[in-house]
Order: C-alpha cells, then structure tokens, then sequence
C-alpha cells in the first residue's frame, strides 16, 4: 500500500549552484502520524553536478541514463529500480548511511567528511516495526534542489519515500517473473547468446539465472517468501545501457543499443521466395493419368478386337 | 504384329492408371500422416505445456500478472519444442471442428506436419498463417462463412478470438497483398488446382 511520495519537481533556477556550500539531506519516514524509528537507509552517489546543473555520471553509472533526473518524475522512478539492482549486482558501497530517530528521521551526512552536491540514490532497507514491515521504494535525489518558492537552489532538501507494506506472520509466497526486452534494431547481431540475471532478496544475491532465446528471454521464480523485499539486476551487456522497470510481478529488463554504426545487414544467400508457398496436394494428375491410362487401354483393347476379327 | 500394338497399348494405359493410383495413394498416407502428427502435437501442447489460467485473485496491482505479450508487444512469439519442431501455439476453428498446432517457420517439411506461421506476430495483429489444403488442415476454410469464430492460443495459455471477416483469392505473386497487416490475421491454402491461395481475412473481436 502506498502511503506517501516523494514529490520533487524540477524548477528553472537563475542563479548558478554554490558548490562550495555544504547541501544536506533529511529522509523522513512516517506511518501516517506514527514515525517509523531504526529504518536504515544507504545512500549512493552516481553523479556529480556543476554549477549549472549539469550532471557527471560516476564511474560505474555512465552506460544510465541519468539525463532524465529531475524532468520526468516517471522515469526517475524506473531509474531509481533500475540503479538498486546495478548497486547490489556490483556490490557498489554506500558513500553514507543513517538511521531514522525516534521521530522517524534520519539526516545526511553522517559520516562523509566532504558531503557535496550531486546526484544520489536513496535506497531503504526492510523494516519491521509493531507487527509490520515496511520497505521504502529507493528513490534519486539531487542535491541542491531548485526551491517550490523562490528562484533559489535549496540545499536541505528533505525525501519523503514510497513505502509499502505487510503483516509479519505467516509466511506467504509470491511470484517474481523476469522479462527481457531487447531494443536494438539494427544490431541483433550484437546481441549477446544468452544473460545472466542476479535475484535479490532483501538485497542479498538469491539466485542467478541465465536468460536466453531457448527460455524466451524470461523466468518465473514461484514460492518466494512475500515478506522479503525482492529485486533483479543483469550483468549488463557491452555496448547496451539498461533499464528496469516493475509491471505487476514482473521485472522488465530493456536492453537499449548505444548509439553507433549498426552492422551490415546479412546477405540472404537465395533470394526471398518470389511466390507464396505451394500449399496443394499434386491432385490434378490423378484424374489426367486415370483417363489416358483408360483410353490406352480401350485403344488397345479394340486394336486387338479388331485384329482377332480380321 | 499387330496385336501386339494392341497388347502396348493395354500396357501402356495400365502404367498411367498405376501412376495414378500410386499418387492417389502417396497423397492420402501423406494428409494421413499430417493428420496424426498434427494431432498429437496438439494434444501435447494443450495437456503439457500450456498453463491453466488462474483467476487473478489479488487485489493489489503490485501482485498483478500482466501477461508478457502486453509488457512487450514486439516480442518474440514463445514457442515449445515438440520432437524437434518448434511450436508457437493452436488455432481452433469451432465451425470446422478444427484444433489445429501452428509450428513457429514455415518451410515445406514442416507443412507436411502442421500449419505454419507464414508472416507476423499475434501480439502485432498482423499474422499469416499458411498450411496445405490436407483435409485435416486447411482443406474445409474455402467453406467459413463470415463472422464464423477462429481462436489461437499462445503457449503461455494467452487466447486471442476472431471472426472471419472475409474471403478471398489471391495468386501465387500477391506476396505483399497477403502480408499488409491490414487484417488481424490471415489463413491461407492453395485451391485444388494449386494455381490460386484461398485466403480467409480475420478481425478480432
């Protein structure tokens, strides 16, 4: 159940960014008016920003599409899915981490000793608390943000995340579905046989499994335990960027082909059949061959009448 | 001497009527043979691969199915491999007690088993479906009438429904008018003769 969002929007902003000042970063997490204490969340860098807002992916994020931050909320919420998976499939460590008080904050930074503007990823861990666990969505925060108010940079900027939630209890099993989308015309044949893809349950590697033509470029994992937070990552082809989205229950993976020179394309070795295939049965000599087979016969029948009476 | 013309001549006309007899008779085993192994591919796909459907019973869209075709349209059609040949699911005919298995490439070794996906994709609404004019194949879809129902079914279980919309002949060049994607799906066989494509336009309903 959704309670909450983040809701950040982007502003034009005159005046250029001050990287010399020190941005700061408040999560507040809240059950409605209850706040929701001891949640910890890990927090990753993936771009660098300039003082006129530019990002700079980090090492590691280039192949993202990060140029969507901060114009389409949508997608930046694709991404976000996208960038948890990429963190726990590389095993990439936080740059900060911090637990909500007792009023169901937390604040950023906590041990970064330069905290600086940039672009960074928001990821929540599971959280159990009277009876119930909430997972917070991960979420991508640029810091500074450009003020709802004025034409101003706000350097404090405070994340609401998604979150849902579940009953602890019982053990009940859900179903997780992978499906691999290839965007690459043009350049199928670059596309490689087969992928791996890494399954994470609470964030720790579940299973991998090998996505190819001969299983549709798809998997079902059945009886998952459902009070775990579950996630996908892929070992990321070269020359493609990725993107992973959540429909229901299942992961989409899109593979998008970098921009290039495509191959060229195969020469068919024979040319397309010129015809729609021959779909009959050879019926028609059937009835031709039983009537001259039935006229030589009479023929011959008569010739040898005609020479026994003569 | 002149009887013996006579007796070549008989001998002559038994050999065409043996020929005639021989065709006659390698084309019933070959549409025999079609039928059976038509059938029971059929039979397999249906009993073993495709999954029964469940209702959706969660509440929750986060816990929703959404079935794979509609996440991406343009995808390869699934298929299942059954004695070496690749399926990609059944067509059923209700009105010609036809159920029929639809072998993913069409090549004229895998018409003599089953009908084949000529062209397209069902999740693009624009796929041709060849196969020969054997009696348990498409023999009898000269004689659908419009609006008579046609369903095929994925091998995920997925079912997409269709009435005949129309009828029509085409020769054997018009490769392009067969392929235009302008109807939701297409089946065609040759005429007896094998001179003109029967072809049946499909819309969905």
């Amino acid at each position: 159940m959704v309670i909450s969002a983040v809701s950040i929007n982007a502003y034009a902003v005159s005046e250029n960014i001050d990287l010399k000042n020190e941005p700061a970063l408040f999560v507040e997490f809240f059950d409605g008016e209850k706040p929701l204490y001891g949640a910890k969340f890990d927090l990753f860098m993936i771009a660098d920003i300039d003082e006129f807002g530019n990002y700079y992916p980090k090492a590691g994020f280039e192949k993202f599409d990060i140029t969507t931050i901060g114009k389409n909320i949508e997608k930046w919420r694709e991404l976000a899915l996208t960038l948890e998976g990429y963190v726990l499939g590389e095993k990439i460590s936080p740059v900060d981490s911090a637990v909500t008080d007792e009023n169901g904050m937390a604040f950023f930074p906590q041990q970064s000793e330069h905290f600086v503007c940039g672009v960074y990823l928001l990821v929540g861990q599971p959280h159990t608390q009277d009876g119930l666990v909430y997972r917070a969505e991960s979420a991508i925060v640029q810091l500074p943000m450009p003020s709802k108010e004025n034409d101003e940079w706000n350097y404090d900027v405070t994340v609401k995340p998604k979150y849902s939630f579940e009953p602890v209890g019982e053990e009940e099993y859900i179903t997780r579905k992978v499906l691999k989308i290839w965007n690459d015309k043009g350049f199928e044949s670059k596309r490689p046989k087969e992928i791996e893809v890494y399954l994470f349950c609470d964030g720790k590697l579940f299973d991998t499994v090998k996505l190819s033509a001969k299983n549709n470029w798809r998997y079902t994992w059945e009886k998952l335990e459902e009070n775990h937070r579950w996630n996908v990552a892929e070992k990321i082809p070269e020359g493609y960027t990725v993107k992973i989205t959540k429909e229901g229950i299942t992961f989409v993976i899109t593979n998008t082909a970098e921009k290039g020179t495509p191959p060229p394309p195969q020469i068919p070795e024979k040319p397309d059949e010129p015809k729609l295939p021959q779909t009959g049965q050879l019926w028609w000599p059937v009835p031709v061959l039983f009537v001259i087979g039935t006229v030589f016969v009479a023929l011959g029948v008569l010739r040898k009448r005609r020479d026994h009476e003569e | 001497m002149k009887s013996k013309k006579g007796n070549n001549f008989i001998a002559l006309g038994i050999i065409f009527i043996a020929g005639a007899i021989g065709l006659c008779g390698y084309n019933l085993i070959e549409s025999k043979s079609a039928e059976e192994s038509s059938k029971s591919a059929v039979m397999e796909i249906e009993q073993q691969i495709i999954p029964k459907k469940e209702e959706d019973i969660y509440e929750n869209a986060a816990e929703m199915e959404i079935p794979d075709y509609i996440l991406n349209p343009e995808m390869d059609m699934p298929k299942v491999k059954i004695d070496g040949t690749e399926y990609i699911g059944t067509l059923g005919i209700p009105s010609l007690r036809l159920k029929l298995p639809i072998i993913s490439e069409w090549s004229y070794p895998n018409l003599k088993i089953a009908p084949c996906r000529y062209f397209g994709s069902v999740y693009l609404d624009n796929m041709v479906i060849a196969a020969h004019n054997y009696s348990s194949h498409f023999r009898e879809i000269e004689n659908l009438s419009i609006g008579d129902e046609v369903v095929f079914t994925d091998v995920d279980g997925n079912e997409f429904f269709y009435s005949v919309s129309a009828k029509e002949v085409l020769p054997p060049t018009a490769i392009e008018e067969m392929t235009s994607g302008e109807w939701n799906l297409t089946l065609f066989t040759c005429n007896s003769a094998g001179n003109f494509r029967i072809t049946i336009r499909c819309d969905k309903t």
